[in-house]
């Protein structure tokens, strides 16, 4: 019991209280349902993999996205996380290919350029590749790498977009703060 | 629970499980403060961009004294240095200050003097040509309020005042004179080295902007600022931000 409280207490967001829930949670689960469970969280470790291109998550060689002949590959998406990609892929609105970095650069964090996959996004800018778009997130870590991956590709002279910041579909204008507002008012559209 | 408002900058912002954020802050009126703000991730929430790292806040939390993190109700946008945020190099040096700041074992007693420093190091980098001496001032100004305040006029043996010295030393927390050199070890400062950071000590961060120094005494002053910090302030840490700047 004690090693299985410690151990769901190292998972990030989960305390030792609620460790202690799911562990008597689990127990008056039946065998077999806590064995899949088992089993899921062990074949996580056994067979799933980054892509040796995008590093998105896959259970193959490449992910679906690279292994695809329907994708768009003139235009490449990069963003921090996997689960980035699942919620652009979500929308249905893009076609390209993606570019996971496996985080943003951090300076409280110690996370430099080197820690993220910016070298192989770099080896991918080979001629194919006509836009690409920056989608990390819209914190200062995300327009911290966004900034230092401008730098990098400017140079290159491959046109470089980031998506837009603003506005969410739903919320009252009254009640955005003013980095939210010079945002929107500076990707605002002609209509 | 009785509701507390005060000024705040945001020092460092970890996720919280779905969509929440526990973030430190350093407050004008309780010193060093951690919170939750609650749906803080989501993309409707009431914060919206308020609590972005080295954003300077108004804020209203919710203060129970036998908890060690306070929920935070309400925060509003002072100033968000919108220059910092457009460069990696300022955003990496102002999160150097910030995290000096959060190093220190400042607790919850507010000390205004220190807020004010942190503050006007911040709105300097947004605006200096060189945020890089902003962080060397900060560092040497902050010795001032935390009573380690380096003697640069008077020689720590013969106790003489005089303008400019050949070494420092830094148990003592003065420099040694030419005579003196002899009778006192101390870590060697070219003059230039010790110009700078009397200029550091004594002068505004806005007039930082026409200071130059040679790269072999910012060398110089960077080892004896870390060596300084590092002697009187026990168990002080390396700023992980100046080494991802110095990486850049």
């Amino acid at each position: 019991m004690e090693k299985a409280i410690s151990e769901l207490a190292k998972l990030p967001g989960i305390g030792r209280k609620s460790a202690q829930r799911l562990v008597f949670y689990l127990l008056k689960l039946p065998k077999y349902e806590v064995q899949q469970l088992a089993d899921a969280l062990y074949a996580i470790k056994e067979k799933v993999n980054f892509c040796t291109i995008c590093f998105n998550i896959t259970e193959t060689d490449l992910c679906h996205i690279c292994a695809s002949d329907k994708r768009d590959r003139t235009t490449l998406c990069v963003v921090e996380e996997a689960n980035d990609v699942l919620a652009l892929e979500k929308t249905g609105e893009y076609n390209g290919l993606f570019h996971v970095l496996g985080g943003a650069l951090s300076p409280l964090e110690g996370i430099g350029p080197n820690d993220l996959h910016i070298k192989e996004m770099m080896t991918r800018l080979n001629g194919t590749i006509q836009e690409i778009i920056i989608a990390t997130n819209p914190n200062t870590e995300g327009e911290a790498t966004s900034l230092y991956l401008e730098k990098l590709i400017k140079p290159l002279e491959i046109k470089l977009t980031r998506i837009a910041r603003g506005l969410p579909v739903g919320g009252d204008l009254e009640y955005a703060d003013e980095i939210t507002l010079t945002k929107a008012l500076e990707g605002r559209v002609v209509l | 629970m009785p509701l507390k408002k005060t000024e705040a900058i945001v020092l460092k912002s970890l996720r919280q499980g779905e969509t929440s954020k526990i973030l430190t802050l350093y407050t004008r009126a309780f010193g060093k403060l951690t919170v939750i703000a609650k749906g803080a991730r989501s993309m409707r929430s009431k914060f919206g961009g308020s609590l972005e790292l080295l954003n300077y806040i108004s804020i209203v939390f919710y203060e129970k004294e036998t908890r060690e993190i306070q929920l935070l109700s309400q925060a509003d946008i002072v100033e968000f240095f919108a220059n910092i945020k457009l460069s990696v190099e300022k955003t990496a040096l102002a999160m150097a200050v910030c995290e000096l700041v959060n190093n220190l074992e400042i607790g919850i007693e507010p000390n205004p003097s220190l807020f004010k420093l942190h503050l006007e190091a911040l709105k300097a980098i947004n605006q200096n040509e060189n945020p890089m001496n902003v962080l060397r001032a900060f560092q040497v100004k902050l010795l001032n309020i935390l009573g380690i305040r380096p003697d640069f006029t008077t020689c720590s043996k013969c106790k003489n005042q005089k303008q400019g010295g050949v070494a420092f030393d830094i148990t003592q927390g003065s420099f040694i004179c030419e005579a003196c050199r002899k009778q006192a070890a101390g870590m060697i400062l070219s003059a230039d080295s010790f110009h700078a950071l009397r200029s550091f000590q004594r002068d505004s961060f806005a007039s930082l902007n026409g200071l130059l120094i040679s790269e072999p005494s910012c060398q110089q002053v960077d080892g004896f600022i870390a060596a300084y910090l590092k002697y009187h302030i026990e168990g002080l840490r390396d700023l992980k931000a100046v080494k991802f700047f110095k990486k850049l």
